[in-house]
């Protein structure tokens, strides 16, 4: 298996496998990123602060 | 077939050096990656 390595230049191997596992990631996150279900950047996840703490006082009776 | 080639002008020593070198990363890699998976889908669910 190792002889692959006289048929393809590493350092060039290398540079193609870096290149495409770069442009596969930016390109799936992306993708997921566009979505409804899968976006976890504005998927309310975690509660934001204000929001988690108006509750916490609601829950406590507190009217402010 | 491949005994015939010798494309890069590597020497068996050096391609078995830096395949012993590669193999481990690539699977290294693939380990992070099946963990990085796991990970998510224990945080946020797909399936």
């Amino acid at each position: 298996m190792y002889k692959i390595w006289q048929l393809t230049k590493p350092s060039e191997t290398l540079t193609a496998i870096f290149g495409l596992l770069i442009a596969q990631g930016l390109l799936i996150h992306g993708l997921l990123l566009t979505t409804t279900d899968l976006n976890w950047w504005e998927d309310g996840r975690p509660v934001p602060f204000p929001d988690a703490a108006a509750y916490e006082r609601s829950q406590e009776g507190l009217p402010y | 077939m491949a005994e015939k080639y010798n494309l890069t002008g590597m020497s068996d020593e050096e391609a078995k050096e830096f395949h012993s070198i590669f193999m481990p990363s690539m699977y290294g890699w693939f380990t992070l990656v099946v963990g990085a998976h796991i990970l998510t889908h224990l945080r946020f669910p797909w399936i």
